[in-house]
């Protein structure tokens, strides 16, 4: 007998559909799109209707060392997709050169939203492609250059093409060798640009001059909703031009201008804009040089302010004077949800002065106090405020010198605190005796869910109350006990345990 | 005529096991194997029928398995009849469209009898399809996944040209030969590159089948 079938050679294009599904199972998302796209027509028809083809919607090439030909082939497969909308490329050496590629791609899709190349050495040569692409681009919205070396120059090319663009919401140019001059091209256009809601130029070159063409757009433009400018070399002067922007800018919600080397004469240019202002939401002041009396005039204009939500002052030395000014402004203070106090040199009287406050404040849900001076002392008055204030959902006390009778005190609190969620008393020295009251106090409670005492010199003996407690507790599901000097075995009753509470939720 | 092909004489012996009930199946080329119950319970084809036939001495006929590939096939369910049963890893329920889909399944973990088992079938002798094919056919899942993880670790790392010259796939231009788009309903790949005039420097070159 002889069957016509054994006279074809059986070859990979002529398996039957379901099988080459079979073989794609086995590929990852870069060898499907460089190994198998446009090997043939019928294997692209295959992959179109694969089912993982269809959720390559992101596609995360970083660190795969892309080398110009693997460039090539991706460029070539993509030519026809419109399935992707995000690619990543960061860390992969790229360059000026091999950019075309990736501007290649841009110029052939038109699915795509989401671009990142960070750290891939583009310098303004490799701008000039990209932004060539973009020209006839309607599709992609955010563009990410991360730590790249585009200068003055590619800082340029992008403001020729937002000229034109009407798509582009985010642009992020961070760590770019940007100075004023680049500054100046990019602020020129955003004041006729009408789409731009987002732009990172932190860790530039920018200096007050560079502010100062900032704050000519900030007062025309009306749809930039974030600007982040932090690390730059704003300073004072920089401030005060950035001040007027906010006293006419009205679309602006967010403004970051950590560790620029403004002090309290640059915070009272933002502050007496803040009492006209009412669009800011977020003032990111962290890394300054920012004291008490800084701290008085943000207090001032806050205390009337009725959209800045987060206040971040970390790393500034604002001191028990400055935060009692603070505190002061949230007493009248209806909107503000975070207040970040990290590292600025607070100790007892300063958090006293917080706990009197928090007894009328019903808004704000997240306090950060790490890395200050506070004692046993101030954590009594907190606790205290804690039994009657029903907001504070985060409560950050990590690195102070919080001791067994401080967790006593904040026991009694939580034992009657219905709102507290998350805890961190990290880094402080509560002890086997604090580690008793907390567990006495978690027989209780039961909203606290992520409680952080690492490094807190506990032992066993102190372990075994909070296993005791847990037993009772089942709201507690994160919590946090490493660096201290509980034994193998204990730290396996307690991860047990909380496995168990995880498990409810 | 038929004979009897060596790899079922291994286990014939082998009567404690329970396996005692001997089935015949026959190749497309009229060659005849004869196989114990541990190699038809690897095959969902093979149990099927002979459940279905109860076929007794008659031989189960395999019309679309030739014997110089039904051979080794019956000499891989030999070799795997003994393994740990419950495989509940990778290839099971390939309809099941929730079992973590977006990931790619592993092709690094055939193990080393395996390796050289599927060395012996090759693309230009066209062998290793017919192995997938076959494997496909009798219901053998383990056999099936060896072929195909077989091939994906041939593809990765390669470029589409290259793919193209290992599996000797000549690129026809759109509408024509086998490679037709409308070959599988549905089309795709169809569209032309659009490459820019304006486009500067050394562009890519485009691959030649979108041009």
């Amino acid at each position: 007998k002889l069957f016509m079938t054994e006279k074809i050679t059986l070859c990979f294009l002529t398996l039957p559909i379901e099988l080459i599904y079979r073989v794609l199972d086995h590929l990852d998302e870069l060898t499907i799109l460089l190994s198998i796209r446009n090997v043939c027509q019928r294997f692209n028809a295959i992959i179109d209707t694969y089912y993982r083809y269809q959720t390559f919607t992101s596609c995360n090439f970083a660190y795969k060392q892309l080398n110009y030909q693997i460039l090539e082939n991706l460029t070539n497969a993509l030519q026809t997709n419109t399935i992707l909308k995000t690619l990543t490329f960061n860390n992969n050496q790229i360059g000026d050169e091999n950019i075309q590629y990736i501007a290649n791609i841009l110029r052939n899709n038109s699915t795509l939203t989401t671009l990142n190349i960070y750290s891939n050495q583009v310098g303004p040569a490799g701008v000039f492609y990209l932004t060539n692409a973009l020209q006839n681009n309607e599709t992609l919205t955010t563009l990410d250059l991360f730590d790249n070396h585009i200068g003055n120059e590619g800082a340029k090319y992008f403001a020729d093409i937002l000229k034109n663009n009407n798509t582009l919401l985010t642009l992020n140019l961070p760590s770019n060798n940007i100075d004023d001059e680049g500054i100046e091209y990019l602020a020129k256009i955003l004041q006729s640009n009408t789409t731009l809601t987002k732009l990172d130029l932190h860790q530039n070159e920018i200096g007050f001059q560079g502010a100062q063409y900032i704050s000519d757009a900030l007062q025309c433009n009306s749809t930039l909703t974030i600007l982040n400018l932090n690390c730059n070399r704003i300073e004072n002067q920089g401030a005060q031009y950035l001040g007027i922007a906010l006293q006419n800018n009205k679309t602006l919600t967010t403004l970051n201008l950590q560790a620029n080397n403004i002090d309290n004469q640059g915070v009272q240019y933002l502050a007496n804009a803040l009492k006209t202002n009412m669009t800011l939401m977020t003032l990111d002041l962290q890394m300054n040089i920012i004291s008490s009396n800084g701290a008085q005039y943000l207090a001032d204009a806050l205390q009337n302010n009725t959209t800045i939500t987060i206040v971040d002052l970390q790393c500034n030395r604002i001191g028990d004077e400055g935060v009692k000014h603070l505190a002061n402004a949230l007493q009248s203070n209806r909107i503000i949800v975070t207040l970040n106090f990290r590292s600025n040199l607070v100790c007892d009287d300063g958090v006293t002065y917080l706990a009197s406050s928090l007894r009328i404040n019903t808004t704000l849900s997240k306090l950060v106090l790490s890395v200050n001076q506070i004692g046993d002392k101030g954590i009594e008055s907190l606790s205290n405020a804690l039994q009657t204030n029903m907001t504070l959902i985060t409560l950050n006390l990590s690195k102070n010198q919080i001791g067994s009778q401080g967790a006593l005190h904040l026991a009694n609190g939580l034992e009657i605190n219905k709102s507290l969620a998350t805890l961190n008393l990290s880094d402080n020295h509560i002890g086997d005796e604090g580690s008793q009251a907390l567990a006495n106090a978690l027989q209780i409670n039961t909203t606290l869910k992520i409680l952080d005492l690492g490094t807190n010199g506990i032992s066993d003996r102190g372990a075994q109350y909070l296993v005791d407690a847990l037993q009772v507790n089942t709201t507690l599901t994160t919590f946090d006990f490493t660096c201290n000097k509980i034994t193998y075995q204990m730290v396996q009753y307690l991860t047990k345990i909380l496995e168990r509470n995880s498990s409810y939720k | 005529m038929a004979t009897t092909a060596e790899a079922s004489n291994t286990t014939t012996g082998n009567t404690e096991t329970a396996t005692g009930k001997m089935i015949k199946i026959q190749s497309n080329d009229g060659q005849i194997f004869e196989v114990d119950q541990g190699v038809v319970e690897q095959s969902s084809t093979i149990k099927t029928l002979s459940d279905l036939m109860d076929v007794g001495d008659v031989p189960i006929p395999l019309p679309n398995v030739k014997a110089s590939i039904l051979g080794p096939i019956v000499d891989f369910c030999n070799h795997h009849k003994n393994d740990q049963k419950p495989e509940p890893i990778d290839e099971d329920d390939d309809d099941d469209p929730n079992k973590d889909i977006y990931e790619p399944k592993r092709s690094d973990d055939i193990c080393e009898w395996d390796l050289n088992f599927i060395k012996q079938f090759t693309v230009p002798e066209g062998t290793l399809f017919d192995i997938i094919m076959a494997a496909n056919y009798l219901g053998i899942k383990t056999l099936l996944a060896v072929g195909c993880k077989t091939i994906a670790n041939m593809v990765r790392g390669k470029s589409s040209t290259e793919v193209r010259e290992m599996f000797n796939i000549s690129y026809d231009p759109p509408g024509e030969g086998i490679n037709a788009p409308n070959a599988i309903e549905g089309q795709a790949g169809t569209v032309p590159t659009t490459q820019d005039a304006n486009a500067t420097g050394p562009s890519p070159q485009p691959d030649p089948m979108n041009q």
